[in-house]
Protein backbone atom coordinates (compact mmCIF):
# COMPACT_ATOMS: atom_id res chain seq x y z
CA UNK A 1 0.00 0.00 0.00
CA UNK A 2 2.79 2.39 0.99
CA UNK A 3 4.51 2.17 -2.42
CA UNK A 4 1.34 3.04 -4.36
CA UNK A 5 0.76 6.33 -2.58
CA UNK A 6 2.66 9.15 -4.26
CA UNK A 7 4.89 11.42 -2.21
CA UNK A 8 5.08 14.90 -3.69
CA UNK A 9 6.58 18.29 -2.96
CA UNK A 10 4.09 21.12 -3.12
CA UNK A 11 3.91 24.83 -2.57
CA UNK A 12 0.67 24.77 -0.58
CA UNK A 13 0.69 25.89 3.02
CA UNK A 14 -1.04 22.84 4.44
CA UNK A 15 -0.16 20.09 6.87
CA UNK A 16 -0.69 17.00 4.79
CA UNK A 17 0.97 14.50 7.17
CA UNK A 18 1.02 11.64 4.67
CA UNK A 19 2.31 9.11 7.20
CA UNK A 20 -0.66 9.92 9.42
CA UNK A 21 -2.97 9.41 6.41
CA UNK A 22 -1.36 6.04 5.66
CA UNK A 23 -1.82 4.94 9.27
CA UNK A 24 -5.41 6.17 9.18
CA UNK A 25 -6.20 4.17 6.03
CA UNK A 26 -4.67 1.04 7.56
CA UNK A 27 -6.77 1.46 10.71
CA UNK A 28 -9.86 2.13 8.59
CA UNK A 29 -9.29 -1.11 6.67
CA UNK A 30 -8.89 -3.09 9.90
CA UNK A 31 -12.02 -1.49 11.34
CA UNK A 32 -13.99 -2.37 8.20
CA UNK A 33 -12.95 -6.00 8.68
CA UNK A 34 -14.05 -5.60 12.32
CA UNK A 35 -17.45 -4.28 11.20
CA UNK A 36 -17.81 -7.30 8.91
CA UNK A 37 -16.97 -9.67 11.78
CA UNK A 38 -19.48 -7.93 14.08
CA UNK A 39 -22.20 -8.23 11.43
CA UNK A 40 -21.39 -11.94 10.99
CA UNK A 41 -21.41 -12.58 14.75
CA UNK A 42 -24.68 -10.67 15.06
CA UNK A 43 -26.19 -12.91 12.39
CA UNK A 44 -24.93 -15.92 14.34
CA UNK A 45 -26.58 -14.62 17.51
CA UNK A 46 -23.88 -12.98 19.62
CA UNK A 47 -26.37 -10.28 20.56
CA UNK A 48 -29.33 -12.66 20.87
CA UNK A 49 -31.65 -14.70 18.64
CA UNK A 50 -29.29 -17.03 16.84
CA UNK A 51 -27.13 -20.12 16.95
CA UNK A 52 -24.67 -18.75 19.49
CA UNK A 53 -27.43 -17.56 21.79
CA UNK A 54 -30.06 -20.28 21.68
CA UNK A 55 -29.66 -22.85 24.43
CA UNK A 56 -31.57 -26.11 24.79
CA UNK A 57 -31.47 -28.46 27.78
CA UNK A 58 -33.35 -31.74 28.05
CA UNK A 59 -33.57 -33.77 31.26
CA UNK A 60 -35.96 -36.56 32.33
CA UNK A 61 -38.94 -35.52 30.25
CA UNK A 62 -38.44 -31.80 30.81
CA UNK A 63 -36.96 -29.63 28.11
CA UNK A 64 -35.95 -26.02 28.31
CA UNK A 65 -35.21 -23.49 25.61
CA UNK A 66 -33.86 -20.01 26.31
CA UNK A 67 -31.59 -17.27 25.01
CA UNK A 68 -28.15 -16.93 26.53
CA UNK A 69 -27.48 -13.44 25.21
CA UNK A 70 -30.08 -10.86 26.04
CA UNK A 71 -30.47 -7.14 25.56
CA UNK A 72 -31.55 -4.62 28.17
CA UNK A 73 -35.34 -4.21 28.19
CA UNK A 74 -35.79 -6.63 25.28
CA UNK A 75 -38.39 -9.20 26.28
CA UNK A 76 -37.31 -12.84 26.10
CA UNK A 77 -39.05 -16.18 26.36
CA UNK A 78 -37.96 -19.05 28.56
CA UNK A 79 -39.98 -21.95 27.28
CA UNK A 80 -40.47 -25.28 29.01
CA UNK A 81 -41.94 -28.52 27.76
CA UNK A 82 -42.90 -30.94 30.51
CA UNK A 83 -44.11 -34.46 29.71
CA UNK A 84 -46.23 -36.78 31.86
CA UNK A 85 -46.59 -34.72 35.06
CA UNK A 86 -49.88 -34.00 36.84
CA UNK A 87 -48.51 -31.09 38.76
CA UNK A 88 -45.66 -28.87 37.62
CA UNK A 89 -43.89 -26.68 40.11
CA UNK A 90 -41.33 -24.11 39.03
CA UNK A 91 -39.07 -22.66 41.71
CA UNK A 92 -37.25 -19.57 40.51
CA UNK A 93 -34.54 -18.00 42.69
CA UNK A 94 -35.42 -14.49 43.84
CA UNK A 95 -31.83 -13.40 43.15
CA UNK A 96 -32.36 -14.34 39.51
CA UNK A 97 -35.70 -12.57 39.30
CA UNK A 98 -34.14 -9.44 40.76
CA UNK A 99 -32.62 -8.84 37.31
CA UNK A 100 -35.90 -9.28 35.43
CA UNK A 101 -39.46 -8.09 35.32
CA UNK A 102 -41.94 -10.91 34.69
CA UNK A 103 -44.10 -9.66 31.85
CA UNK A 104 -46.29 -12.70 31.36
CA UNK A 105 -46.54 -16.38 32.24
CA UNK A 106 -48.40 -18.62 29.80
CA UNK A 107 -50.69 -20.48 30.55
CA UNK A 108 -52.23 -18.20 33.15
CA UNK A 109 -53.93 -20.65 35.54
CA UNK A 110 -51.20 -21.01 38.14
CA UNK A 111 -50.62 -20.56 41.86
CA UNK A 112 -47.74 -18.51 43.16
CA UNK A 113 -46.01 -18.51 46.52
CA UNK A 114 -42.78 -17.33 48.10
CA UNK A 115 -40.70 -20.11 49.62
CA UNK A 116 -37.21 -19.97 51.03
CA UNK A 117 -35.63 -17.56 48.55
CA UNK A 118 -37.66 -18.86 45.63
CA UNK A 119 -40.81 -17.78 43.86
CA UNK A 120 -42.92 -20.80 43.06
CA UNK A 121 -45.33 -21.22 40.16
CA UNK A 122 -47.50 -24.31 40.34
CA UNK A 123 -49.60 -25.60 37.45
CA UNK A 124 -52.20 -28.35 37.76
CA UNK A 125 -52.39 -30.61 34.73
CA UNK A 126 -55.66 -32.51 34.28
CA UNK A 127 -54.53 -34.74 31.44
CA UNK A 128 -50.87 -35.55 31.81
CA UNK A 129 -49.39 -35.19 28.34
CA UNK A 130 -47.03 -32.64 26.90
CA UNK A 131 -47.36 -29.28 28.64
CA UNK A 132 -45.85 -26.06 27.39
CA UNK A 133 -45.06 -23.26 29.80
CA UNK A 134 -43.62 -19.89 28.78
CA UNK A 135 -42.07 -17.27 31.03
CA UNK A 136 -41.74 -13.91 29.30
CA UNK A 137 -39.12 -11.89 31.14
CA UNK A 138 -37.80 -8.40 30.58
CA UNK A 139 -34.14 -7.79 31.58
CA UNK A 140 -33.85 -4.80 33.90
CA UNK A 141 -30.15 -4.99 34.76
CA UNK A 142 -27.10 -5.60 32.62
CA UNK A 143 -24.18 -8.03 32.97
CA UNK A 144 -23.83 -11.70 33.78
CA UNK A 145 -26.62 -13.55 35.54
CA UNK A 146 -26.95 -17.20 36.47
CA UNK A 147 -29.73 -18.93 38.32
CA UNK A 148 -30.80 -22.45 39.15
CA UNK A 149 -34.47 -23.12 38.47
CA UNK A 150 -36.07 -26.16 40.08
CA UNK A 151 -38.81 -27.90 38.13
CA UNK A 152 -40.47 -30.66 40.10
CA UNK A 153 -37.23 -30.79 42.13
CA UNK A 154 -35.01 -31.12 39.07
CA UNK A 155 -32.44 -28.40 38.74
CA UNK A 156 -31.78 -26.46 35.56
CA UNK A 157 -28.94 -23.95 35.43
CA UNK A 158 -29.72 -20.86 33.35
CA UNK A 159 -26.94 -18.47 32.39
CA UNK A 160 -27.36 -15.17 30.58
CA UNK A 161 -25.39 -12.17 29.57
CA UNK A 162 -27.47 -9.03 29.35
CA UNK A 163 -26.09 -6.36 26.99
CA UNK A 164 -26.67 -2.72 27.88
CA UNK B 1 -25.60 9.44 35.63
CA UNK B 2 -27.05 6.76 33.34
CA UNK B 3 -28.15 9.47 30.93
CA UNK B 4 -24.64 10.92 30.74
CA UNK B 5 -23.17 7.46 30.10
CA UNK B 6 -25.74 6.76 27.40
CA UNK B 7 -25.06 10.10 25.72
CA UNK B 8 -21.29 9.66 25.93
CA UNK B 9 -21.42 6.07 24.62
CA UNK B 10 -23.57 7.00 21.61
CA UNK B 11 -21.51 10.13 20.90
CA UNK B 12 -18.22 8.21 20.94
CA UNK B 13 -19.63 5.30 18.94
CA UNK B 14 -20.92 7.60 16.18
CA UNK B 15 -17.66 9.56 16.20
CA UNK B 16 -15.70 6.34 15.74
CA UNK B 17 -18.05 4.96 13.10
CA UNK B 18 -18.01 8.08 10.94
CA UNK B 19 -14.22 8.29 11.27
CA UNK B 20 -13.95 4.66 10.06
CA UNK B 21 -16.24 5.33 7.11
CA UNK B 22 -13.92 8.10 6.03
CA UNK B 23 -14.26 11.53 4.48
CA UNK B 24 -15.53 10.19 1.20
CA UNK B 25 -18.85 9.29 2.79
CA UNK B 26 -19.52 12.97 3.48
CA UNK B 27 -18.16 14.34 0.23
CA UNK B 28 -20.62 12.40 -1.90
CA UNK B 29 -23.79 12.46 0.11
CA UNK B 30 -26.60 11.00 -1.95
CA UNK B 31 -30.35 11.01 -1.31
CA UNK B 32 -30.07 7.49 0.05
CA UNK B 33 -27.32 8.62 2.45
CA UNK B 34 -29.80 11.13 3.88
CA UNK B 35 -32.37 8.36 4.29
CA UNK B 36 -29.70 6.25 5.99
CA UNK B 37 -28.86 9.13 8.34
CA UNK B 38 -32.54 9.43 9.24
CA UNK B 39 -32.69 5.72 10.06
CA UNK B 40 -29.52 6.01 12.17
CA UNK B 41 -31.17 8.94 13.97
CA UNK B 42 -34.28 6.91 14.70
CA UNK B 43 -32.25 3.94 15.97
CA UNK B 44 -30.13 6.21 18.14
CA UNK B 45 -33.13 8.00 19.64
CA UNK B 46 -34.42 4.86 21.33
CA UNK B 47 -31.02 4.05 22.85
CA UNK B 48 -30.57 7.60 24.06
CA UNK B 49 -33.98 8.20 25.58
CA UNK B 50 -34.84 4.66 26.67
CA UNK B 51 -38.40 4.52 27.96
CA UNK B 52 -38.28 8.03 29.41
CA UNK B 53 -39.93 10.38 26.94
CA UNK B 54 -40.15 13.33 29.34
CA UNK B 55 -39.11 16.79 28.26
CA UNK B 56 -36.60 16.94 31.11
CA UNK B 57 -34.88 13.81 29.82
CA UNK B 58 -34.66 15.24 26.30
CA UNK B 59 -33.36 18.61 27.52
CA UNK B 60 -30.77 17.00 29.81
CA UNK B 61 -29.65 14.72 27.00
CA UNK B 62 -29.24 17.58 24.53
CA UNK B 63 -27.22 19.48 27.16
CA UNK B 64 -25.04 16.41 27.77
CA UNK B 65 -24.38 15.92 24.04
CA UNK B 66 -23.60 19.60 23.53
CA UNK B 67 -21.34 19.48 26.59
CA UNK B 68 -19.39 16.49 25.28
CA UNK B 69 -19.06 18.23 21.91
CA UNK B 70 -17.81 21.39 23.61
CA UNK B 71 -15.20 19.38 25.50
CA UNK B 72 -14.00 17.75 22.28
CA UNK B 73 -13.81 21.11 20.48
CA UNK B 74 -11.71 22.48 23.35
CA UNK B 75 -9.46 19.42 23.41
CA UNK B 76 -9.00 19.47 19.63
CA UNK B 77 -8.00 23.11 19.84
CA UNK B 78 -5.49 22.36 22.57
CA UNK B 79 -4.03 19.09 21.28
CA UNK B 80 -3.10 19.05 17.58
CA UNK B 81 -2.60 15.27 17.59
CA UNK B 82 -6.15 14.66 18.80
CA UNK B 83 -7.44 17.10 16.19
CA UNK B 84 -5.63 15.18 13.44
CA UNK B 85 -6.84 11.87 14.84
CA UNK B 86 -10.48 12.91 14.91
CA UNK B 87 -10.70 15.19 11.90
CA UNK B 88 -7.96 13.80 9.68
CA UNK B 89 -5.67 15.96 7.53
CA UNK B 90 -6.09 17.44 4.03
CA UNK B 91 -4.84 15.34 1.12
CA UNK B 92 -3.57 16.54 -2.23
CA UNK B 93 -5.18 14.54 -5.05
CA UNK B 94 -3.97 16.40 -8.16
CA UNK B 95 -0.51 17.85 -8.58
CA UNK B 96 -0.04 20.22 -11.56
CA UNK B 97 -2.73 18.53 -13.64
CA UNK B 98 -1.57 15.03 -12.78
CA UNK B 99 -4.07 12.90 -10.82
CA UNK B 100 -2.36 11.05 -7.96
CA UNK B 101 -4.03 7.67 -8.49
CA UNK B 102 -2.66 5.94 -5.41
CA UNK B 103 -3.97 8.66 -3.12
CA UNK B 104 -7.28 8.86 -4.97
CA UNK B 105 -7.76 5.11 -4.65
CA UNK B 106 -7.10 5.18 -0.90
CA UNK B 107 -9.35 8.20 -0.39
CA UNK B 108 -12.02 6.65 -2.66
CA UNK B 109 -12.23 9.69 -4.88
CA UNK B 110 -12.34 9.32 -8.67
CA UNK B 111 -11.44 11.68 -11.51
CA UNK B 112 -15.09 12.56 -12.03
CA UNK B 113 -15.39 13.87 -8.45
CA UNK B 114 -12.39 16.14 -8.98
CA UNK B 115 -13.56 17.40 -12.36
CA UNK B 116 -17.01 18.05 -10.93
CA UNK B 117 -15.49 20.11 -8.11
CA UNK B 118 -13.34 21.96 -10.70
CA UNK B 119 -16.39 22.76 -12.83
CA UNK B 120 -18.50 23.86 -9.87
CA UNK B 121 -15.92 26.04 -8.16
CA UNK B 122 -13.97 27.53 -11.09
CA UNK B 123 -15.72 26.50 -14.30
CA UNK B 124 -12.65 24.51 -15.36
CA UNK B 125 -13.01 22.11 -18.25
CA UNK B 126 -9.98 19.83 -18.10
CA UNK B 127 -7.62 18.20 -15.63
CA UNK B 128 -4.51 20.04 -16.87
CA UNK B 129 -6.14 23.33 -15.82
CA UNK B 130 -5.97 22.20 -12.20
CA UNK B 131 -2.81 23.03 -10.26
CA UNK B 132 -3.87 21.34 -7.06
CA UNK B 133 -6.97 19.49 -5.97
CA UNK B 134 -7.19 18.94 -2.23
CA UNK B 135 -9.52 16.65 -0.32
CA UNK B 136 -10.23 18.81 2.70
CA UNK B 137 -10.85 17.60 6.26
CA UNK B 138 -14.61 18.05 5.88
CA UNK B 139 -14.71 15.86 2.75
CA UNK B 140 -15.00 18.75 0.26
CA UNK B 141 -12.64 18.92 -2.72
CA UNK B 142 -11.03 22.33 -3.15
CA UNK B 143 -9.47 23.32 -6.47
CA UNK B 144 -6.57 25.65 -7.17
CA UNK B 145 -6.51 26.46 -10.90
CA UNK B 146 -3.24 26.43 -12.84
CA UNK B 147 -3.49 30.07 -13.86
CA UNK B 148 -3.52 31.38 -10.29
Amino acid sequence: MRTNVERIKHSLELEEKLDHQLKGWRVQKMCRVGIGIIILLTALGLFGNGLLSSKKIKKNGISLQYEKFLRYEKEMDISWTVTGQEEIQFLIPMQYLDRFKIEKVVPEGYETALTNGYVSYTFKVTKAGETFVHFFLNPKKTGNIAGEWLINKQDFQLKHFIYP
Amino acid sequence: MELILRGAAIYLFLLLLFRILGKHSLSETTTFDFVLLLIIGEATQQALLGSDFSMTNALVLITVLMGIDMVFVKLKGKYKKLDRLLEGTPLILVDHGKPLRGRMKEAKVDTEDILEAARLSHGLEQMHQIKYAVLERDGQISIIPSSS
